[in-house]
């Protein structure tokens, strides 16, 4: 992920392409359907990226454009500026070793008291202490905030109406299209071709794959073009203090508090919150009887880092990435039933896995029961488990993090006889394979 | 320097600094040798309004979340400096409704062995200039009064009539993150 920093970058519609790239390699492009539609002229309207930090002032200029800018823009940052900015950043870092002191109003001492668990605090725990500030600053006060501050002001948080243009014309011709700048060794391959045995029709990847990108206003207009609406678009924004407008929020399908979330082939897909997507564990059961055979569960995943492979209980495979069984992204067990265990702290390094279910004793299985995923605060996203019967490889679901939020998709998907098909079915031409059924790590 | 505030102190950061435009909340801890502890440790901001209450699940600031709504508070990706994490307030741009952003610290429920905040050596939560990162005061160091908890709510920003303050809480939570959610009306 991009490194977010104190100053704030010039920004233009370089910074908003890569918002726009960081979606493309984010999402698989088969299953483009979690991702809402940008316009470039009308970035108040794009959706939130929380998980982008530099597009923080995400409003148009006011007023006269910003020279400094306009010739950042225009590829005209002299060396002098550089060599300015790079000095003011010395003096913020040397200035942030410096301390000030300030009136500290302690607490009576029966408050000061080892932590309880015990209801947030409330106004009445601050007013206590509201008489005791005299209206000025208390003479006490040993602020050195006169002295290396103002440059590194400037330099460090520039003024709001130069610090973002998501509509400026994009930066310079050298940078060409966006697409360019996807690293080759980022993007997800599904290996349609290598597609094997698919007894049964995906109800899967749209027919029109879309990206839902449209990047191409971004470098059309002139510069001039735009600083002169930019205005009319403030006004017509102005919410809050910062007079910036709030997207509404996406319309994927959510889950609802207390309600089990049902997926089948009429609704196969639900988003998860950023929230539910980064708290706690993401549990994946199968919930079957005897039944149904012996139905085993396993994961091929893929990490942002490129690494692949998969983790699969019945093959003693239990961690994911393998070896790591201090801290495992992906976890393979058994309770009370076949159960994959995902650490949702690290879910900023999971870029997407695949469920698929097996027989163990290579019988066939009558399929049946469901596959029951569960967030950290205990809703549950229910999938039916409802195939012929077949002793095949079946891909039961698809996991994907889409900008920071996990889509969960039902596949029930017979692809193949082995777990190497069904992995290759759904693109992980990156794992290696002894034989069939174990990868080479 | 300040001495290091106890639980329960509070500052007027706005009232003694009236230039004070935006701070930044950082966070630092010591594990020792307990490096899956360390690992496992998450820094979040809820913005809550008149009644403590987190208006959405959007108010829920962390590492999967890096700002909220407003964009008025943002968590760093990479911390500067010692801590461990960081996040910025600009307060100006802090919405009227908000009227304290809390920082709390928990244990990620994760799939492998549980442990609790009591095996922490060092916990303290400070406040810089935003500026120019210019530290303004710090807590005392919040681990030794820990012991099974695995949430802690570190300190908070709000508002008072004489301008935003901030307050050092330390209080912990056996119950971990969901106990803090719940406090807060965060939805999980």
């Amino acid at each position: 992920m991009t490194t977010a920093s104190r100053a704030s970058p010039p920004t233009t519609g370089y910074h908003y392409e890569r918002c726009s790239t960081d979606e493309r390699r984010g999402a698989d492009p088969g299953r483009a359907d979690a991702v809402t539609p940008i316009d470039a002229a009308t970035p108040d309207l794009a959706p939130r990226r929380t998980d982008l930090t530099f597009l923080r002032r995400r409003s148009r200029p006011v007023g006269k454009p910003n020279a400094a800018i306009a010739d950042f823009v225009a590829g005209r940052v002299s060396a002098q500026a550089r060599t300015s900015r790079a000095a003011s950043k010395t003096r913020a870092a040397t200035a942030r070793r410096q301390s000030v002191s300030l009136d500290i109003h302690e607490p009576a001492p029966s408050t000061a008291t080892a932590p309880t668990r015990r209801n947030p605090p409330t106004e009445s725990s601050l007013d206590l202490s509201a008489s005791a500030p005299s209206p000025r600053p208390s003479t006490d006060l040993d602020l050195d905030l006169s002295g290396p501050s103002p440059s590194p002001v400037t330099s460090a948080r520039p003024p709001t109406e130069s610090s973002l243009d998501l509509s400026a014309p994009a930066p310079a011709p050298d940078r060409g299209p966006s697409a360019a700048r996807v690293p080759t060794d980022r993007t997800t391959s599904l290996d349609l071709g290598a597609v094997p045995l698919r007894t049964q029709p995906a109800q899967a990847a749209p027919s029109t794959p879309t990206t839902s990108l449209d990047l191409s206003p971004a470098t059309a207009p002139p510069a001039a073009g735009r600083a002169t609406a930019a205005p009319s678009v403030t006004a017509r924004a102005g919410t809050g203090s910062a007079g910036r407008r709030v997207p509404a929020r996406g319309r994927e399908p959510r889950t609802r508090p207390g309600v089990p979330t049902i997926l089948g082939p009429q609704d196969p897909t639900v988003t998860l919150t950023r929230l539910q997507s980064g708290v706690g564990t993401l549990s994946i059961e199968a919930a079957v009887t005897a039944s149904v055979g012996d139905l085993r569960l396993g994961a091929a995943y893929q990490l942002r880092s490129g690494r692949s492979s998969t983790v699969q209980r019945q093959a003693g495979r239990r961690f994911g990435p393998p070896h790591e069984s201090r801290r495992p992204v992906l976890l393979a067990a058994r309770q009370q039933f076949e159960r994959l265990a995902v650490d949702l702290r690290q879910i900023p390094d999971l870029e997407r896995f695949v469920v698929y279910a097996f027989s163990g004793d290579g019988r066939q299985l009558r399929w049946g029961g469901t596959l029951v995923v569960t967030v950290f605060a205990g809703d549950r996203i229910e999938m039916p488990i409802e195939l012929p019967p077949t002793a095949a490889v079946a891909v039961l679901a698809s996991v994907y993090n889409v900008r920071g939020e996990i889509v969960l998709r039902s596949e029930m998907d017979l692809i193949g006889h082995s777990i190497r098909e069904a992995c290759r079915g759904y693109g992980f031409d990156r794992i290696t394979w002894l034989d069939e059924v174990t990868p080479i790590d | 320097m300040a001495a290091p505030m106890k639980r329960g102190a509070n500052v007027a950061l706005t009232q003694e600094i009236p230039s004070l435009t935006g701070v930044v909340l950082g966070v630092r801890w010591n594990a020792g040798a307990e490096q899956a502890l360390s690992d496992n440790l998450v820094a979040a901001s809820i913005l809550c309004d008149r009644d403590s209450r987190a208006p959405s699940d959007e108010h829920f600031v962390f590492f999967n979340q890096l700002t909220s709504p407003d964009l008025s508070v943002s968590q760093l990706t990479e911390a500067l400096g010692d801590d461990r994490e960081q996040v910025e307030v600009d307060l100006a741009d802090v919405p009227a409704d908000i009227h304290r952003i809390v920082v709390a610290l928990y244990i990620n429920d994760g799939p492998g062995a549980r442990r609790t905040l009591g095996q922490l050596r060092e916990c303290v939560i400070r406040v810089l200039d935003l500026t120019n990162g210019q530290e303004l005061v710090r807590s005392e160091n919040l681990a030794p009064a820990l012991r099974s908890e695995t949430a802690i709510l570190l300190g908070e920003l709000y508002r008072h009539p004489t301008g935003w303050k901030f307050k050092v809480i330390g209080q912990g939570y056996d119950d971990g993150i969901k106990g803090i959610a719940a406090d807060y009306g965060v939805p999980l």
